[in-house]
């Protein structure tokens, strides 16, 4: 009876990470594969002329540096804004505090859809669109939200006797900045940091209403990539784009609390 | 905490690396003369033609730097309006010929290639005159150049289909043989199958598009016409294909048998491996659509030296030995006259142009089209 | 008196950045869209409004929606609960499968949406194992159970996670308690599991929902012909360049949302 269960058990958890692991595999095989067609459980032949296309013909090196050089701008924008938010928030008497954090959250709780109409008609008044800065500033009202959520939690966590005792040891000011607070607080901005990254670099909604042949990220390129050329490139392209994502995912099982990415859904 | 300096490592990396090449794309001014290749036309196949196969071809014979970028063709519009002269810097254009209809309506300058440059370009007056002296029904007076002309044509599997229809009222007839496996692309999609499709339907059963659409729509033929195409949709696959990859997605599944597309992309597709080998065009002879036919155009503010450069590059482009590459290797119908040196084996694979020439419709309905574009689903529904 | 007001200033100047920020992004924006979806030349102001919503296809397209998130957020609570429960005994590979749930977060949803399609697929995988079994293959891709269940497999590590953690950090002594005082498994699930659970599945299935609601890039290339909300509003704007009619559906589609929550939270609180 027990032996059993625990049979079962196994057996449930396998089918879901099968359900889970799967699709990535099948994007995986299909990147490789030439002339699958019909119901074949592997195809019939092997190739690298997708990832050949996709670095020769679709340009994912440009694109690469195009997501990176947003994600950059976005989290520098999200924490040089947000830093000083969050400490007042987190370290301030501030009257109608739970109403300022969810008018400072709305942008989260609204899908982003709705407001990604009235970004773009902004943006195109400014000539703002296809231009670096204008995709990365529409990526901050999706990053700075998760970014003030994250500091403001972590500057509360803040001992104040620490930073007293700094200073009767007489510490200056600049001094207590660098050797106390920064070090304390340094785990709470790199959180920021990777979540705002995840955010930026997921971030599809507002990007397909602000981007432009200059301009094009990864998600878009996927986009594109499945809406008008082949799914056999698609998946080489998503193959590549598979590899940063991991990466992400290995920091935040090893160094966070996965349970605080909750907070930090991606662009959906 | 080992960990953690892995990551401060990489993260350090991210960032030289976004320095380095934010100031490596400042620096970089070549001696060499540049031309840039706008391309607002190509799909999927000759972006891969172009950049792998004539832009090489052509920086080894000119001599020159070609940048090839691929774009859209209201954007890049939009930009050149803004041009002053000699501050031009997109030297050659590959667009589509609704777009070169809104460059020859607002006030961009184009170089007038034919017949002013023949001397320049030797090898434009190997295409017909009447592309050259209008386009969609506009006066074009020689101001860009035929690359290629693209149509839309039958496509089946052949292992499924042997004898496919040779009309559009052979294919409605005959809906019942093949009822679940006729494809279309939804006509509200980006790609313009779906609509070209319904449009031709039409078309061949009598629709009349030279009326105004506010008088063609309040016609009973049109009524009668769309019973029709709701017989046909009722026998085709659905969900109807979001995107073309869907269209050959079905294909591939061979959940779709029959469709109408561009034939250059599927036969070509084919040959990647990315449809079955069976798959082969087919004409119907009541009329289909041509397809984006492609337009060289030089913009006039551009420097005298670039532009030199580029009528050599677009005399390049239209010689036989590209033109014939076009139609042999990618399937698509060359913009100058060389029927006679293409090989015969093209023809086993394509129809013939003297059979498609005369029936190819151009759209020149747009309020139809619009019409066909937003209310066909809600019209079969 | 004089030391309160500079004290507020300061906090005021650095309260200021992230709020002129979500101002000049967020707000200014969502002001932008109310005005257009105004019809100040028709003859009535909100006549986009009254259209959109007094069209079939208007119902259709916010009840497709709506079922689409309700029946998602469902699938996944019901998901969640039973890994909890095998999860909860630590099984071998445990930490393995927390971080397996991470894959559906972290990896941008196209990639995803691809995936499950080629997976889904009349010639997928999954298809050739149903096909092994009863022989004929089965049409997931385009139909409402396939969107529901991609709609789960992406949404669901939110409600997982969170109520995980929550339940993780609950007192294995009042279980083992009522096991001492004779209650049966199912009596411990029932009355001792589920209501503490109960905060940390509302709080997470909300995000769930929020997202399940406001998904775009999934149904954008797996929806076929069902177009929820978000994909409607960015094919008639985007797309069809009916702009005002676009934002007008957007305002109504960031009511309904705001709705949604506002319920939620009152749900939550009573739940406490």
């Amino acid at each position: 009876m027990h032996y059993a269960k625990k049979v079962l058990i196994i057996t449930f958890l396998l089918c879901i990470t099968i359900f889970i692991i799967s699709p990535f595999l099948m994007i995986i095989v299909t990147s490789f594969a030439r002339g699958w067609f019909g119901t074949q459980w592997m195809p019939q032949e092997w190739t690298f002329d997708w990832y050949q296309w996709a670095f020769q013909v679709a340009n994912i090196g440009a694109i690469l540096k195009n997501s990176i050089i947003i994600a950059v701008l976005a989290i520098a924008m999200s924490l040089f804004i947000g830093m000083a938010t969050a400490w007042a928030i987190a370290r301030r008497p501030v009257p109608g505090k739970e109403i300022l954090f969810s008018i400072i959250l709305l942008p989260r709780m609204i899908p982003p859809i709705t407001y990604a109409l009235g970004i773009s008609n902004i943006f195109y008044k400014l000539n703002l669109i296809d231009t670096y800065l204008g995709v990365s500033l529409a990526h901050v009202t999706l990053c700075l939200p998760f970014g003030i959520l994250i500091l403001s939690s972590t500057f509360e966590g803040l001992d104040q006797r620490i930073i007293e005792a700094a200073q009767v040891c007489g510490a200056s000011r600049w001094r207590t900045f660098f050797h106390v607070i920064l070090p304390l607080v340094m785990p709470g901005i790199l959180a920021a940091i990777i979540f705002t990254f995840t955010t930026s670099y997921n971030e599809f909604t507002l990007t397909i209403m602000t981007y432009g042949p200059h301009t094009v990220t990864l998600p878009v390129k996927t986009y594109l990539a499945i809406g008008d050329g082949y799914w056999e490139v698609a998946s080489a392209i998503s193959t590549i784009l598979l590899i940063p994502s991991l990466i992400v995912l290995i920091i935040i099982q090893r160094l966070l609390k996965p349970e605080k990415i909750v907070g930090g859904f991606k662009g959906v | 905490m080992k960990f953690s300096k892995i990551l401060y490592t990489l993260l350090l990396y991210i960032i030289t690396f976004v320095i380095f090449t934010t100031f490596n794309g400042c620096g970089s001014k070549d001696k060499e003369l540049e031309l840039t290749f706008i391309d607002t036309n190509s799909g999927a196949n000759f972006q891969w033609f172009i950049k792998t196969k004539v832009i090489p071809e052509a920086e080894k014979t000119l001599n020159i730097k070609i940048h090839y970028v691929v774009s859209s063709g209201p954007e890049i519009i939009q930009r050149i309006k803004t041009w002053k002269e000699g501050k031009g810097d997109i030297h050659i254009l590959l667009i589509k010929p609704k777009d070169l209809v809104d460059i020859l309506s607002s006030d961009i300058p184009l170089e007038t290639l034919y017949p002013d440059k023949v001397d320049r370009i030797p090898n434009i007056t190997k295409c017909l005159e009447e592309y050259l002296t209008s386009v969609l029904g506009n006066n074009l007076n020689g101001r860009a150049a035929l690359f290629w002309r693209s149509q839309m044509n039958g496509i089946c599997n052949g292992s499924l289909i042997p004898n496919p229809p040779s009309s559009w009222k052979e294919l409605y007839e005959r809906r019942g043989e093949w009822t679940g496996h006729i494809g279309m692309i939804r006509p509200d999609a980006k790609s313009s199958g779906g609509r070209r499709f319904v449009y031709c339907f039409l078309h061949a059963f009598g629709i009349d598009f030279s009326i105004p659409f506010e008088e063609l729509k309040n016609t009973s033929e049109w009524d009668d016409v769309w019973n029709k195409f709701k017989e046909l949709y009722e026998t085709m696959h659905k969900p109807l294909a979001s995107e073309p990859p869907i269209l050959f997605n079905q294909f591939k599944k061979e959940d779709v048998w029959i469709s109408v597309y561009a034939t250059d992309y599927t036969l070509w597709s084919r040959d990647k491996g990315m449809l079955p080998e069976t798959t082969k065009a087919f004409t119907l002879n009541d009329g289909v659509t041509a397809g984006a036919d492609a337009y060289l155009v030089i913009p006039s503010f551009i420097l005298e030296k670039k532009r030199q450069a580029a009528y050599d590059f677009v005399n390049f482009l239209l010689s036989d030995e590209i033109q014939l590459q076009l139609i042999s290797t990618m399937w698509q119908y060359p913009g100058t006259e060389i029927w006679d040196k293409v090989p015969e084996y093209v023809w086993e694979n394509i129809p013939r142009w003297e059979d498609i020439k005369n029936t190819r419709i151009r759209i020149t309905n747009n309020e139809a089209f619009n019409f066909i574009r937003e209310h066909t689903m809600e019209v079969i529904k | 008196m004089k030391k309160i007001t500079k004290q507020s200033l300061v906090t005021f100047s650095l309260l200021s950045p992230g709020l002129l920020a979500i101002g000049c992004l967020f707000f200014y924006p969502l002001f932008i869209i109310i005005k257009n979806s105004l019809a100040f030349e028709e003859e009535h102001i909100f006549y986009h409004y009254i259209k959109f919503l007094s069209s079939s296809n208007g119902l259709y397209v916010i009840g497709l929606t709506c079922l689409l998130a309700f029946g998602a957020t469902f699938l996944s609570i019901c998901l969640s609960i039973l890994l909890i429960l095998i999860l909860r005994r630590k099984p071998i590979g445990h930490n393995f499968f927390k971080t397996l749930v991470l894959a559906p977060i972290t990896i941008p949803g196209l990639i995803c949406a691809l995936g499950l399609l080629l997976f889904w697929d009349k010639n997928g995988w999954m298809n050739l194992i149903i096909q092994g079994i009863i022989n004929r293959p089965i049409q997931v891709n385009y139909t409402i159970p396939g969107l529901l269940i991609f709609y789960t497999w992406l949404f669901f590590p939110y409600t997982f996670l969170i109520t995980f953690s929550q339940v993780e950090s609950l007192d294995k002594s009042i279980e083992e308690a009522a096991e001492v005082v004779g209650a049966n498994r199912m009596q411990v699930l029932r009355y001792i599991l589920l209501p503490l659970a109960k905060p940390g599945l509302l709080a997470g299935s909300i995000i769930t929902f929020m997202l399940c609601f406001g998904a775009f890039s999934v149904p954008l290339i797996c929806g076929g012909d069902y177009r929820p909300l978000s994909v409607s509003i960015y094919t008639t704007s985007a797309i069809y360049n009916r702009w005002d009619e676009g934002s007008a559906m957007a305002v109504i589609m960031a009511l309904i949302q705001i709705f949604f929550l506002i319920s939620y939270i009152r749900i939550m609180k009573r739940a406490r």
